[in-house]
């Protein structure tokens, strides 16, 4: 039997590459999203390229209906905690709690949640992906993103120092700018930010996912509580938390 | 900057009442804070609206609850925290003197440790959202530092008397203008326990023997 991966947030992006490159490296994916029009779009391309997925419409922050889910497989081997939002690029002043808390809510606790219910379903050889940004180091403007970011490395570290116990590997991805559409968020100033780049520009969605698949399989497996910035080198030089 | 402006500390414990005093000790006019704070920094900054500067001291959580134990409650109290502390540095920000220090005093669950996952990530949150705010204050010339002590439970943690001490004139240190190069920093305060890898090696032995068994729960 095929082993199966979770990926959270899978209808578009990255989180859609992912599914793509781990049913292609032969996983068993189980594809949520809570976009149903956006997931139905990506399981109708799935479904014509014949890829081994099943969707499931999933609000990261219901921990019953992730349970409920997972109940109805016996195992899993591999989640990908990519579910996230960006929050609006305005300085801490102009952040209100609520917004604020959204963020948090769908990108740190949310994940937690996931990563709880997806640990009770896995044996020895599992392995946790969390998707952070290289936006966890800091930077002017969505410090609510930036906190959630920095808090799933965080949660990172401390899974890997607990479940290693258990035989499971839990490390992060940390990516920087990629092709994706919250690049639309950046309006006129994109070009400006792309010249920052030292790659010159973004990443596609692919690369990420290549790397993700890298750390999933048994090549990576002595790669444990890490984080693996995947921004063609525009974090050189800024240290760690 | 002008000792005339109040430097806010907030905390109800023995470690923030160690930093006030330290910096009376040094002429700063110290307001203490030890209610929501939130309403509290809201307050202030009706009355006066210039903040000479900002300490903020939370202290170190039990780390009493193994990841799979942490509750839907448990994440909720630590949100509610952290959002607390969001929505302070939101009210306080634009009040903050130019140059004016902020200092915030937490603990090294940022860095990975056994048990405490929730409390563990999001004082990693805080540390990004420090970074944030030096990096939107440096227009400003704004002074952002922290200080992560270790947990209550650490072998190699300082006798309780003297790890107060040390924090507290550490924390007092930031505030000072002879820290003036420092911003972004976040400083380890165990006397260089982290450079051992000690969360490597910790674990429950009864932990490791169930839980190798690969049983699922």
């Amino acid at each position: 039997m095929p082993e199966l991966a979770l990926v959270t947030g899978a209808a578009q992006g990255i989180g859609r590459a992912i599914v793509e490159r781990l049913a292609a490296d032969g996983y068993r994916v189980l594809a949520v999203d809570a976009d149903p029009a956006k997931l139905a779009d990506s399981e109708a391309a799935w479904r014509q390229s014949g890829l081994p997925v099943e969707v499931r419409v999933l609000d990261v922050r219901d921990r019953a209906v992730v349970r409920g889910m997972l109940e109805a497989h016996s195992e899993l081997d591999v989640l990908v905690n990519n579910a996230g939002v960006s929050g609006a690029l305005d300085p801490i002043q102009k952040i209100d709690r609520s917004s604020c808390s959204r963020v948090m809510d769908i990108n740190l606790v949310g994940a937690f949640k996931v990563a709880q219910e997806a640990v009770r379903r896995m044996r020895a050889g599992g392995r946790v992906i969390n998707v952070a940004s290289r936006g966890y180091l800091g930077g002017s403007g969505a410090a609510h993103y930036v906190a959630s970011k920095a808090g799933v490395v965080a949660m990172t570290r401390s899974m890997a120092v607990e479940l290693r116990w258990r035989g499971i590997r839990v490390n992060a991805v940390a990516p920087g700018m990629v092709k994706t559409r919250l690049l639309d968020d950046f309006g006129d100033m994109l070009p400006a930010l792309k010249r920052l780049e030292p790659s010159g520009g973004a990443a596609s969605p692919e690369k990420i996912a290549a790397i993700i698949a890298n750390i999933a399989s048994a090549d990576a497996d002595f790669v444990n509580g890490q984080v693996l910035l995947v921004d063609g080198g525009k974090s050189i030089g800024v240290p760690p938390l | 900057m002008s000792v005339s402006k109040a430097i806010l500390v907030a905390g109800d414990g023995e470690l923030s009442q160690a930093i006030a005093s330290s910096l009376e000790g040094q002429g700063y006019r110290v307001v203490p804070i030890s209610s929501r704070l939130p309403e509290a920094v809201g307050a202030f900054v009706q009355n006066d609206p210039v903040v000479g500067g900002l300490v903020i001291v939370s202290p170190a959580p039990a780390r009493d609850k193994r990841f799979l134990d942490i509750t839907d409650a448990d994440l909720d109290e630590t949100l509610a925290a952290f959002l607390d502390l969001f929505e302070s540095l939101s009210i306080a920000t634009p009040h903050l003197a130019d140059a004016a220090p902020v200092v915030y005093v937490g603990h090294r669950g940022h860095l990975g440790a056994w048990q405490g996952a929730h409390e563990n990530a999001f004082a990693g949150a805080v540390a990004g959202l420090m970074r944030s705010l030096t990096l939107e204050g440096a227009s400003r010339h704004l002074r952002v530092n922290m200080i992560a002590t270790d947990f209550a439970d650490d072998a190699t943690r300082l006798q309780p008397q003297e790890l107060v001490r040390q924090v507290a004139d550490l924390a007092a240190f930031l505030v000072s203008p002879a820290s003036a190069a420092l911003s972004g920093e976040l400083l380890l305060a165990n006397r260089g326990a982290s450079l051992r890898f000690r969360e490597a090696r910790e674990r429950s032995p009864a932990d490791a023997t169930a839980d190798r068994s690969g049983a699922i729960r």
